[in-house]
């Protein structure tokens, strides 16, 4: 008996193996090969439209960590994409989990799977597309300004949303965060879907309220859940591009939203500064490594939940 | 189950006849790549589709991109190995690509010239000195456009200014003061705004006026005569949303709210025309528009107007020997059709038979366009010419969005563009 178990466990892992090859391909080809060809480069001077490169060993780095680049030093960005990061992803975490748990709490399936459709729609909408819409409403004369004038109870005031510096980066992570929450509170649904009703029930009979079920029992078991959509959101923030580029295209300034992607895409695509574009590049993937490390420090203990 | 096999592979023999009976006879497929223009996109699909009647073995695929993205679409294609056949740039954006090793040497046969003295004595002088190195030259002109003042007299009118007392740039502040429409602090309508984010052809004038300059006259010096520069960001400082609230890099581009009569004054070339007449013909036919010659300052010490550029076709180098051959054959065909470009679509082919004919003097304001002409320069196409007006951009924006002194920009883009030409 054991040896056919033992038999079938193996006929199993072969077709396992079979169907995760070309996984494992398309990682090949379109994550580790640029990673390590991004390093590469990074090493040398390589210049877009040049068909020779010389190794420079780490001049790049050396020439990122301490010019200007061109009045945009990624000093500067890095500030820009952890104050983007840190102002778009805590609060994108908080108000999905909300949101998700709102939405489970609707009776009919129906209800639920309106608001979920209609949450998650914006994420279907292009970057350039939301942007596009959000520009329109943040105009002097948009909505956005009509709304908060009428919360600052003022009249006819330009909040400038998109000229002045703070106001800008506020602008970025509104619209980032009107674009993702939706896939964000899929996922929490999912999550608070999987938890038993048994236990739920149980405390109810034990005279548990809402609140205290949600603090006891809803969120320890949801531990998984959070680890996994708060890593994913970060990671997404870290390489959020498309929002700042179109704000920028429509005239905004550079300065304040460069942040790193946008940082290597005019050094390198713009600019035609390979070598320095791929340092860039690298610095950013070790700062997304680094940050992921410390989150799964944190919330190792989740994988300890059990139902 | 060889049966099975049997209709699968007649299917697919049946299917790969089908297909085939469709396609024509192309020996060449030549793909163009050029900016978004929706007036000149009827003129040349139509040129195209006559082109390829009168040779038939050539396929022309015809692909539009944003301007503001057409060089960086260009060059990762040409990065890749791949590219369009032919493609057209600006004067600013050329030198990026030439002696790159991309761009293909004019085909002098192949344009239908005896010599390139013959193909530059059509043109007017100077033409083809953003495509020249010393060895040979790689580009037909396109266009050939410098930019006036284009005023909604009706506008005015209502506000009663004489577009006649407008002269300065001093003039211009003042009359949009009375032409914005604000609700307290919010600008609903403005007067006149700059083309952002064109600041070569624009600003570089208006430093020039002051007796700045991008570069000294020895060629020494980058950023040459810092006051003037300085004076020139404190004008625009004024302007923008922290100074007197006139205009905004992020408000919508003035040329195009011209047409819908939704602001007094802009900038544009003569082919604003024809997108007038397109738009709205009813103002476009009427009396109720004009066009002035460049502003200068109250105190410019150069008379100078808004910078010209070029349009440049040119072909990739790295396309098939009978393709290119194809390209510039195409190019030549557009030029042949150079008062069609005129007539239709308003745009000036650098052709010595263009300039001296009536057609041009005839279209309304030509006289404006052609007078600013001669007080002009072409914009800087030298080494980093794009990257350069990223720069310039940046100091002009920190100061307008910013509140960055003008002081402060000046210095910050001065090392910033040394660094640039020393690299």
């Amino acid at each position: 008996m054991a040896k056919k178990g033992y038999s079938i466990e193996r006929k199993q892992a072969k077709w396992g193996l079979v169907f995760t090859i070309p996984c494992l391909i398309f990682f090949a080809v379109f994550s580790f090969y640029p990673i390590i060809n991004a390093l590469f480069t990074s090493l040398t001077n390589r210049r877009a439209i040049s068909r020779t490169s010389d190794f420079v060993g780490f001049e790049n780095y050396v020439y990122i960590f301490t010019k200007d680049n061109g009045g945009f030093p990624l000093s500067n960005s890095i500030r820009a994409t952890l104050i983007f990061t840190v102002g778009t992803f805590i609060p994108m975490i908080i108000a999905s989990l909300i949101i998700a748990t709102f939405l489970m709490q609707l009776r009919k399936d129906k209800y639920r799977g309106f608001f979920q459709l209609m949450y998650y729609t914006p994420a279907v909408l292009s970057s350039v597309v939301a942007a596009s819409i959000w520009m329109i409403m943040f105009d002097p004369r948009g909505l956005v300004n009509q709304l908060s004038n009428f919360v600052m109870r003022t009249s006819g005031v330009d909040y400038n949303w998109l000229v002045d510096s703070t106001m800008l980066q506020i602008s970025t992570m509104m619209i980032y965060f009107w674009k993702y929450i939706g896939y964000f509170v899929i996922l929490f649904i999912t999550g608070l879907a999987s938890i038993p009703n048994t236990i739920y029930e149980a405390a109810t009979v034990d005279g548990s309220s809402r609140w205290h079920t949600f603090w006891k029992i809803t969120l320890p078991l949801l531990k998984p859940t959070t680890a996994m959509v708060s890593i994913m959101a970060m990671l997404q923030c870290l390489k959020t591009f498309s929002t700042q580029y179109m704000l920028y295209q429509g005239g905004s300034s550079r300065f304040p939203i460069d942040v790193i992607t946008m940082n290597i895409y005019f050094t390198g695509i713009r600019n035609g500064r390979l070598g320095r574009a791929s340092a860039m590049s690298i610095v950013l993937f070790l700062i997304m490594l680094l940050f992921t490390y410390i989150q799964l420090r944190l919330t190792r203990s989740s994988e300890d939940v059990e139902y | 189950m060889i049966r099975v096999r049997a209709k699968i592979l007649i299917s697919l023999f049946i299917l790969i006849l089908l297909s085939s009976c469709g396609e024509k006879d192309v020996s060449i497929k030549l793909e163009y790549w050029t900016h978004e223009d929706q007036v000149r996109q009827q003129l040349e699909e139509r040129l195209i589709s006559e082109f390829e009647q009168e040779n038939p073995g050539i396929d022309v695929v015809r692909v539009e991109y944003e301007s503001s993205e057409l060089l960086d679409i260009i060059k990762n294609a040409f990065q890749a190995g791949s590219g369009p056949d032919l493609f057209n740039l600006p004067s600013e954006e050329i030198s990026t690509l030439l002696g790159s090793g991309f761009l293909d040497e004019i085909d002098i046969e192949a344009i239908g010239y005896e010599s390139e003295v013959d193909l530059f004595s059509e043109y007017i002088s100077g033409a083809f000195d953003t495509v020249s190195t010393e060895e040979a030259v790689f580009g037909l002109p396109l266009e050939c456009t410098n930019w006036c003042l284009y005023v909604n007299t009706r506008l005015l009118d209502e506000a009663g200014i004489d577009p006649y007392s407008l002269h300065t740039w001093e003039d211009i502040a003042e009359a949009s003061e009375h032409l914005a429409v604000r609700d307290n602090g919010i600008l609903k309508r403005r007067g006149f705004d700059f083309r952002y984010p064109y600041y070569l052809s624009f600003f570089i004038p208006m430093v020039r006026q002051l007796g700045g300059d991008i570069i000294s006259p020895d060629g020494k010096v980058a950023v040459y005569n810092e006051e003037a520069w300085e004076n020139a960001l404190s004008f625009m400082m004024e302007w923008g949303p922290y100074g007197r609230n006139l205009g905004s890099p992020t408000y919508i581009n003035a040329r195009n709210l011209f047409n819908s009569e939704e602001i007094a004054m802009c900038l544009s070339g003569l082919y604003q025309e024809s997108r007038m007449a397109t738009q709205n013909n009813a103002f476009f036919t009427s009396d109720d528009w004009m066009v002035l010659p460049f502003p200068v300052f109250d105190e410019a010490v150069n008379e100078e107007a808004a910078g010209y550029y070029y349009h440049y076709f040119m072909v990739n180098a790295n396309s098939p020997d009978d393709t290119r051959k194809a390209a510039w054959k195409l190019a030549a065909y557009f030029s042949e059709h150079a008062e069609e470009y005129l007539d239709e679509i308003g745009l000036i082919m650098p052709l010595q038979r263009i300039f001296e004919s009536e057609a041009l003097h005839n279209k309304p304001f030509a006289e404006v366009f052609l007078s600013d002409f001669s007080r002009s320069h072409q914009i800087y196409h030298g080494p980093n010419a794009s990257e350069l007006q990223d720069l310039i951009g940046e100091a002009v924006e920190s100061v307008m969005l910013s509140s960055v002194q003008p002081e402060k920009a000046v210095q910050a883009m001065k090392s910033s563009i040394e660094e640039l030409f020393s690299q």
